[in-house]
């Protein structure tokens, strides 16, 4: 890349705060943004999702007037939309894909996906960053990977690690199929797992966080990966009861988590987990420790310093800061 | 038919005590949970494959004067022997349906039938005195096997009723049921587009309160495509002042199309009425509101008095199949020590 003469794109004034926006599916990613009005930032949430109508969110970012933007799954956003749009935008890549980049036996839903993250057009974003380091290589052939962490847990929904008093209620928050099924079906009818497939906003998400102790993280498909779910509910003070994690973003099973790997094991850990709730207290404090390396308001000023910093230091491919650095020069 | 009754009817002016059994997560929602019309309620929970001494426990201690029981098919045999009162129990799966007396147009009932016909083949007869199914169409299937005595809908607890509001805007239109291939197709593109919150399992109590006085608008989709049925979140959905859009019940109950429920017969239709009420949420407040009323002949303060009355009338006139009723005093054996 280029190394510019100048930063592309206009920093906040002196003093101002940064005015940052973050773009996506409310319901999969308000859990996980900014939600701050400060000296040093301030943020909006704008909702957007596949097929929606581009140019009312071309006209909600406008009308923020922000100096960045996130892009939560930024190959839903049509070809172009965001060209022209003069402030840094970097693509948080929040899906699993294939790991391969060609041949094997690849999953289906990985595939479909992978299909689905190569309609990303490179014009409508400086940065991507991905959630998982190990599709990077798959990514990289569509446009190159800045960085990989986790997707932030959004600050509203740390809480301190309560003792349980009584039995603990166990929660489930995410999409139902086959495989998920396959592991949760006895714990729900034995223990009354509430099971809540999908549409909660995070105010409602809040609500069920408090009342609830033990959560599981169950794969889509029997393929690994890292759902944003165990943060959430780590952050959240929960016991998580998880299938093996990849990458494990430096979560140690058995000290921050319980791993199972058979429904079987997850319905005896969640069997013992509710008769002896003390027993697995430490697991919880320790996780919700961990919780904190990705606690919103920690993560994103720091990454949206790095952004402006990198986008100095190395430029960016968008046509946009080329035609910004000329039209400066030329003043 | 034994004519004598093993159990004496409840004194005059007594609260009848009556014990709702069954899995908490699906039946606290159908029974009756504060005293009406004479009854003093109290909700066991009891699911297929839990141990009994819990629950026979509970029914100990409570002493009822009768007992219904969701799903009486999931009682081990004799369960119910040392329990010295009436058991209604309710059928609450669909079964294999029967069309004037012959056997459904198809050659095989529905394997989902075909196993809840199966499941129901193992109940006890000696578990229960009289036996209510939610569903008409399955009576002829029911009959052979249980003692059959009406068909009703399931309830609806009165803490759940409230009077529609007006709408929000986007109205709030939710689907709370588990997921299946045919919900989830007919569901995804909605989903997506509207948000539509999924409930799909284990909501209950105050939390399922709480959903249901949060939605303009339920939906009501069968478990499979070709599977008619009468759900009972119809009812929980009217009671609690919700617009429902519905695919086609079967049987209504009452209920009628365009009138009380919003009938659709695909996902097509349901994905464009769901459209038009985002558009207008106001559009369909005449169908809320008699929806609504017509819920409320469903209310359980109203139906569990006279169906309790009535089994006890029914018991009196003609009697019970029940064999194996043990005397009172073993009962008290399975209590633990004090």
């Amino acid at each position: 890349m280029a190394r510019p003469a100048t930063s592309p794109y206009p920093a906040p004034p002196e003093g101002a705060p940064l005015r940052l926006a973050f773009v996506g599916q409310q319901t999969y990613f308000r859990a996980c943004a900014l939600d701050e009005d400060s000296a040093r930032i301030r943020t909006a949430f704008i909702d957007y999702r596949d097929g929606r109508d581009p140019e009312l969110l071309r006209a909600r970012l406008t009308a923020f007037a922000p100096h960045a933007v996130v892009v939560f799954r930024p190959e839903t956003v049509p070809a172009g939309l965001l060209a022209d749009f003069a402030v840094p935008v970097l693509g948080f890549l929040t899906e699993p894909i294939s790991r391969e980049s060609g041949g094997g036996a690849l999953h289906w839903d990985l595939e479909e996906r992978r299909r689905a993250m190569a309609r990303l057009d490179r014009a409508n974003v400086d940065r991507l960053v991905s959630f998982d380091p190990l599709i990077v290589p798959t990514v990289d052939e569509v446009m190159d990977v800045w960085r990989s962490l986790p997707i932030p847990v959004a600050d509203r929904l740390y809480r301190p690690v309560q003792r349980v008093n009584g039995t603990p209620r166990m929660l489930f928050v995410g999409r139902s199929t086959v495989h998920r099924e396959r592991y949760l079906i006895d714990v729900k009818h034995r223990f009354d797992c509430l099971h809540v497939a999908f549409g909660i906003q995070v105010e409602e998400l809040e609500e069920l966080l408090d009342a609830h102790q033990i959560t599981f993280n169950i794969h889509n498909e029997p393929y690994p990966s890292f759902e944003n779910r165990v943060l959430l509910h780590l952050a959240a003070g929960h016991l998580v009861i998880s299938e093996p994690l990849s990458p494990t973003h430096g979560l140690e099973p058995g000290f921050d988590f319980v791993e199972v790997s058979h429904p079987e094991d997850l319905l005896a850990v969640a069997t013992e987990a509710r008769a002896f709730p003390d027993a697995f207290h430490r697991i919880r404090v320790r996780g919700r420790q961990k919780a904190e390396l990705v606690r919103a308001s920690r993560v994103w000023p720091a990454l949206m310093r790095d952004l402006f910093a990198d986008l100095h230091a190395f430029g960016t491919h968008r046509e946009v800061a080329t035609q910004l650095i000329g039209a400066a020069a030329h003043a | 038919m034994r004519h004598e009754l093993p159990y004496a009817p409840p004194p005059p002016g007594v609260p009848v005590r009556v014990a709702f059994v069954g899995q908490r997560t699906y039946f606290e929602a159908c029974s009756l949970s504060a005293p009406a019309g004479g009854l003093h309620p109290m909700f066991i929970d009891f699911r297929g494959g839990a141990q009994t001494a819990p629950m026979l426990d509970a029914l100990h201690r409570f002493d009822p004067h009768a007992v219904v029981v969701f799903r009486p098919e999931i009682l081990p045999p004799g369960t119910m022997d040392a329990i010295a009162a009436p058991v209604l129990g309710f059928l609450t799966e669909p079964l294999p349906r029967t069309v004037a007396g012959q056997p459904d147009d198809t050659d095989a009932p529905h394997p989902n039938l075909a196993y809840n016909l199966a499941e129901l083949a193992k109940i006890d007869r000696g578990n229960v005195d009289r036996v209510i199914t939610f569903d008409p169409h399955g009576w002829d299937a029911a009959a052979a096997l249980v003692p059959l005595w009406r068909a009703m809908p399931l309830p609806v607890d009165d803490r759940l009723y409230r009077a529609p509001r007006p709408s929000r805007r986007p109205p709030r239109i939710i689907f709370i049921g588990y997921s299946t291939m045919h919900r989830e197709q007919s569901l995804v593109g909605l989903k997506h587009e509207l948000d539509l919150p999924h409930y799909a399992h284990a909501l209950m109590g105050d939390e399922l309160r709480d959903v249901l006085w949060s939605a303009d608008a339920g939906l009501n989709l069968h478990g499979e495509e070709w599977v008619r049925s009468f759900e009972n979140r119809v009812l929980l959905h009217l009671a609690s002042g919700a617009l429902v859009i519905t695919e086609v019940l079967e049987p209504l109950f009452g209920l009628e199309p365009g009138i009380d429920v919003l009938q659709v017969s695909d996902r097509h239709e349901l994905s464009l009425r769901v459209h038009q009420l985002t558009q207008m949420p106001d559009m369909h407040d005449r169908i809320r509101i008699r929806g609504h009323h017509k819920s409320r002949q469903f209310a359980a303060s109203k139906l569990w008095p006279r169906v309790i009355g009535d089994l006890f009338a029914d018991l009196a006139a003609f009697g019970t199949e029940r064999q194996n009723l043990r005397p009172a005093a073993p009962l008290a054996a399975l209590s633990p020590p004090a």
